[in-house]
């Protein structure tokens, strides 16, 4: 065996699930470092779906199909976090979009601007990706909406969270009076299998969740987290946690900052 | 490289997430079959195995939107939805029998060998094509190694359960099961190359 030989056996393992404790926590722990595991992974996965497609074919009941798309409709996906009564026309959509994107353009300081404009860039494009459904294109508006309506908070107050001061980052906007943070992040490589990232609040010596996320390919993400009740934040931290979060956190805080006064 | 027949899938699983139930009846007739036939093999129970097709197409219904192509393609990701609810649910029936024995004891040759089975014929051509060639390769791993195989993927069990199971020691599953994975990673290269 070569000095990865082993690693390349656990990965091989892994992809299955079939490695035991504390092999799975040590595997996981060394994969996050070895871009060798990292392929390797992608390719035992590849292996691992390949056992499915070898596996006897048969054909479901056709009453099942049937069963699954009516089970479908009553539950539309939904993206939005805060919710309004009735669909608004696409044409009113896009003049609220206008308008939201003048006011949260208007509103943001100088150095946060492209961050914005690059959120809400994102967002418009996925809403024009939507308009041959009116409903989708409502939800997406409020979630715009929703992200908009927390980052024109008059008690705004805003952090960068960074290691050192170099990529990956994320501004951090916390709002006390709606209780809800806004989160970018860029150049964040996305969670490793297994794995997710946890954004917390911390007051002093305690820490508490705000929530998990997760990137996108591009490595960015912006996301709205609720703050618990009457949790003060004086700092913004997100650690590496496995997949589902941790009650507190169980690795050191990769991004770290502490809040400003209100913007 | 996008495999073959991925971008169909893709524009569909976006579909999905725009809320496009059409899509999903597509997304189902795709891999509709796929999703059953693993979760039925996994439980061996026609029942369970349709509990299990439809959890999958709802969770994909409701969040089809966190999908990542760059991560996996939509078969994969389709194959590890319903393998993790059909062991869940393997599991939960274990438990209730109390012992893993009990789980042996219910397959007698060890494991009720869902991949010694042929291949069935009514999938479409690539589908039928990339399932044929490592349905040949996994028929031509030796019996020790499928066995392994076939307890980790269909069984959910750990080195140690196989171990237990096959009454091997732990270092040999582990040696069978990286060399089953590595013929199978070869067979899938070569077939990405050919393609």
């Amino acid at each position: 065996m070569n000095d990865h030989d082993r690693w390349t056996e656990w990965a091989a393992s892994y992809v299955l699930g079939a490695l035991d404790e504390p092999e799975r926590s040590t595997f996981e722990e060394h994969a996050e470092e070895c871009a060798q595991c990292r392929a390797d992974l992608s390719s035992y996965a590849d292996a691992a779906h390949g056992i499915a497609l070898a596996a006897p074919r048969l054909t479901p009941p056709p009453a099942l199909r049937e069963r699954i798309l009516a089970s479908a409709r009553p539950a539309r996906p939904v993206v939005a976090v805060g919710r309004r009564s009735g669909v608004p026309p696409w044409a009113a959509a896009a003049a609220v979009v206008a308008a939201l994107m003048a006011g949260a353009l208007w509103l943001s300081e100088r150095r946060s601007r492209t961050e914005l404009e690059g959120a809400l860039a994102g967002a418009t494009s996925e809403l024009a990706a939507a308009r041959t459904a009116a409903a989708d294109v409502a939800a997406s508006v409020q979630e715009l909406d929703a992200f908009i309506t927390a980052l024109m908070a008059p008690d705004l107050r805003a952090t960068t969270l960074t290691s050192d001061g170099t990529p990956p980052s994320a501004r951090f906007y916390w709002s006390p009076g709606q209780s809800q943070v806004v989160l970018a992040a860029f150049d964040l490589p996305q969670a490793l299998p297994g794995r997710t990232y946890q954004l917390w609040g911390i007051a002093g010596d305690r820490a508490f969740s705000l929530g998990t996320f997760d990137t996108q390919a591009d490595g960015q993400i912006r996301a709205l987290f609720s703050v618990p009740p009457n949790e003060l934040i004086e700092i913004g931290a997100v650690t590496d946690e496995p997949a589902g979060g941790s009650p507190q956190p169980t690795t050191t805080p990769f991004l770290l900052g502490t809040l400003a006064p209100a913007i | 490289m996008i495999p073959p027949g991925e971008q169909p899938d893709l524009q569909l699983v976006y579909r999905v997430a725009a809320g496009d139930e059409r899509a999903l009846a597509d997304l189902y007739d795709r891999h509709g079959s796929l999703v059953y036939s693993l979760a039925h093999a996994i439980l061996a129970d026609a029942a369970d195995a349709e509990e299990v097709t439809a959890d999958v197409f709802l969770k994909v219904w409701g969040s089809a939107g966190t999908f990542d192509p760059a991560r996996a393609r939509v078969a994969a990701w389709l194959t590890v939805l319903a393998r993790s609810r059909a062991l869940d649910r393997l599991r939960a029936r274990r438990r209730r029998a109390r012992t893993l024995e009990a789980a042996a004891a219910a397959a007698p040759d060890g494991l009720g060998l869902p991949l010694s089975a042929p291949v069935s014929p009514e999938l479409g051509a690539e589908g039928r094509d990339v399932a044929d060639r490592l349905a040949g390769v996994v028929a031509n791993l030796p019996e020790p190694q499928r066995r392994c195989i076939e307890l980790a993927y269909f069984q959910g069990l750990t080195h140690s359960e196989i171990a237990t199971a096959l009454d091997e020691p732990l270092g040999t599953v582990k040696t069978r099961i990286r060399a089953a994975m590595d013929k199978l990673r070869s067979a899938l290269e070569a077939y990405v190359t050919v393609e």
